[in-house]
């Protein structure tokens, strides 16, 4: 009942004016960031912290998960109309989602889409709402080994799941950790890595590694291919037939449950749960024939999925401090920057901010429910745009955003420099999202690593005599040799390799 | 560039990042007064990273694990170092020419590609004075000005 009263005052504050504007852009910018490819989650996010440096908290992460949970909304459209995935967790969508437009059906395939994503999205934030103040009382008892261990296990979890090879994984993190590294120590005060560089003396800024890792890199890889509009399907009407409604709402409800699972887990994108998703369903099918030739359920599940994952993702977030994908990274770095600490204390030390986001998720959804049924066709337009027009337009936006972020021109030569890094990272299978987690958490993996070790009597065992913290690096330890040597990761597909979400 | 060869390369290269880095870290101490120092952390995680790319270099020099993306050849590696010109010319030119002629030219650039120069003009003429007037009037940001 507690939190059901606190959720309550968090509609208040969610509801109170300005609050619900934010909301509304958010969601809207999380469309238009969903629907335009080349620009995602991670970069809409990231662009938009510099804009929020003037607002509440409260208001600044109201929008920031407005434009993460909206992108999953928006990513559907482009994925039906014209084969191309907005962002990446809406790949699979293409399969039989656009099958169902070249049938005429695109409307049924966005419209139950649209509601499955209203389903997994709420369910998710539900059970934030539910689990979050019981786990984050749970971790208000953990001291620095345990969050050390928390951290650990999630990039272990990270690196088995991403990419072809282990080593690789590892050296991402170690990459990510170093560069988190350069700058002012926040212990002692003594600048490192900085290479004689003004620039440097606080090290690089998480937007635009963000920004050059993620954005920039995905614009040059798509330069590669041969850039070609694609005329968009008719939408026609939204809802699905009689008989595709009972299969569906399965669908859905599976969906549901697969992508809260994921969305725990660091490292288990939002792609893996559509994939997920996907396959459950051609399995379990009667006729899994009917998959890529426009299977309802094909665009259901999946489509649930993603979004169900990425309110689940935030459960960590809120109650941990521990980011489970790119684009909650770049949430992270917006509390931190708002003097924010995320992690167990949130709901103890900021309820007001932490039940009135959650609120507003719950908003955000209403709000984005209408957009994808009553008003789709409008957004649909949006789609409609052809892509050499558009990413000269998203490069432009993206170079002037990221001198915005520190008024700095060094910034934007970074940004660059980053991009042509992530390229090659991307090229040579080296998975960034590896290097975006060590770095939002390197000073505190750092600080907690010297802080249990200041008080430990016995050197590196303190991590392996407190029961939580061993029991937890003891399953990181097993999950790593797991991965090492079974060789699944050979046989996974590329299509999980290095994904944004 | 066949595939291990790329591998080969990005082990090498990393292993030269992280001899530096090591190098660096050891001009801090790695002792402070209470327990490890500033150069505690750096030292073992350049260290640590140099051993992995050596492990990267031998997995590649194995070619086990490589990946499998395909380089761009031709018309897409023409697109790409086009593009990727036209980005690190913009990086010079706007400490210089500043933020709006600087955008002009380098939207023109890339979408005198894909459509006539008169039709190329219009996006490339207003979307840099648009986001120009966006940031000053509602983020009071200031971009870069035309300067000698």
């Amino acid at each position: 009942m507690d939190s059901f009263l606190s959720l309550l005052h968090g509609f208040e504050t969610a509801l109170s004016g300005w609050n619900l504007l934010y909301c509304l852009l958010g969601v809207t910018i999380g469309m238009l960031v969903g629907i335009l490819p080349g620009l995602g989650p991670v970069a809409g996010t990231a662009l938009l912290i510099p804009v929020t440096f003037g607002m509440d908290p409260v208001s600044a992460i109201i929008m920031l998960a407005g434009i993460y949970y909206g992108s999953m909304y928006g990513g559907t459209i482009t994925s039906v109309l014209i084969n191309v995935p907005g962002e990446t967790a809406s790949v699979i969508t293409c399969i039989d989602g656009h099958q169902m437009a070249k049938q005429g059906r695109a409307g049924a395939a966005l419209g139950i889409a649209a509601i499955g994503s209203f389903i997994g999205g709420v369910t998710a934030i539900v059970c934030l709402a539910l689990i979050g103040p019981v786990l984050a009382n749970l971790a208000l008892k953990f001291g620095p080994p345990e969050f050390f261990a928390i951290m650990m296990f999630g990039l272990v979890m990270l690196i088995a799941l991403v990419g072809k090879s282990i080593i690789r994984g590892l050296v991402a993190a170690a990459i990510g950790l170093l560069l988190s590294l350069v700058g002012m120590d926040p212990i002692t005060g003594l600048v490192r890595f900085n290479f004689g560089q003004t620039a440097l003396l606080d090290g690089f800024d998480f937007t635009i590694l963000a920004i050059g890792l993620f954005a920039f890199s995905e614009i040059l890889i798509s330069l590669e291919q041969s850039i070609e509009s694609m005329k968009p399907a008719k939408i026609g009407g939204l809802m699905p037939r009689r008989d595709e409604w009972k299969p569906s709402f399965k669908a859905i409800g599976r969906g549901t449950g697969i992508g809260m699972m994921l969305g725990l887990i660091p490292g288990a994108s939002a792609i893996i749960a559509s994939l997920m998703s996907y396959t459950t369903e051609k399995r379990l099918a009667k006729d899994p024939s009917r998959f890529g030739k426009g299977a309802i359920e094909g665009v259901a599940g999946p489509e649930t999925a993603n979004n169900a994952h990425s309110g689940a993702s935030l459960i960590p977030l809120f109650t941990l401090g521990l980011p489970t994908s790119p684009t909650v990274a770049v949430i992270l770095s917006a509390f931190i920057l708002h003097g924010l600490t995320p992690g167990p204390t949130l709901f103890t030390k900021n309820p007001d901010f932490t039940w009135g986001v959650i609120a507003s998720m719950f908003i955000g959804n209403v709000i984005l429910l209408i957009m994808n049924l009553p008003m789709i066709r409008l957004w649909a337009k949006i789609a409609a745009i052809p892509y050499k027009l558009l990413y000269p337009l998203i490069l432009i936006v993206t170079l002037t955003g990221t001198y915005a972020v520190n008024r700095s021109l060094w910034d934007v030569a970074m940004t660059v420099f980053f991009g042509i890094v992530g390229y090659f990272f991307r090229k040579l299978d080296i998975p960034i999202a590896a290097i975006i987690f060590t770095f939002v958490l390197g000073s505190q993996i750092e600080s907690s690593f010297l802080q249990s070790l200041a008080t430990s009597q016995n050197g590196m065992l303190i991590f392996f005599t407190r029961p939580i913290s061993s029991t937890i690096l003891g399953i990181a330890i097993l999950v790593l040799l797991l991965s090492i040597f079974s060789g699944i990761k050979n046989k996974r597909m590329k299509i999980a390799s290095d994904v944004e979400m | 560039m066949s595939r291990p060869i790329a591998g080969i390369i990005a082990s090498i290269a990393i292993l030269g990042v992280s001899l530096i880095f090591l190098f660096q870290s050891f001009q801090y101490p790695y002792r402070g007064s209470y327990g490890p120092g500033p150069g505690f952390f750096p030292t073992w995680m350049s260290g640590i990273l140099l051993v992995l790319s050596l492990l990267c270099l031998i997995e590649a020099l194995r070619g086990k694990n490589q990946s499998d993306e395909p380089w761009p050849v031709g018309q897409g590696l023409r697109s790409l170092l086009y593009v990727l010109g036209c980005l690190i010319a913009y990086v010079f030119l706007i400490r210089y020419l500043g933020y709006i002629v600087t955008g002009m030219i380098f939207l023109f650039l890339l979408l005198i590609r894909h459509y006539k120069w008169y039709i190329a003009l219009i996006p490339a003429v207003v979307a840099p004075l648009a986001l120009y007037y966006l940031f000053r009037n509602f983020l009071g940001i200031l971009l870069p000005e035309f300067r000698f």
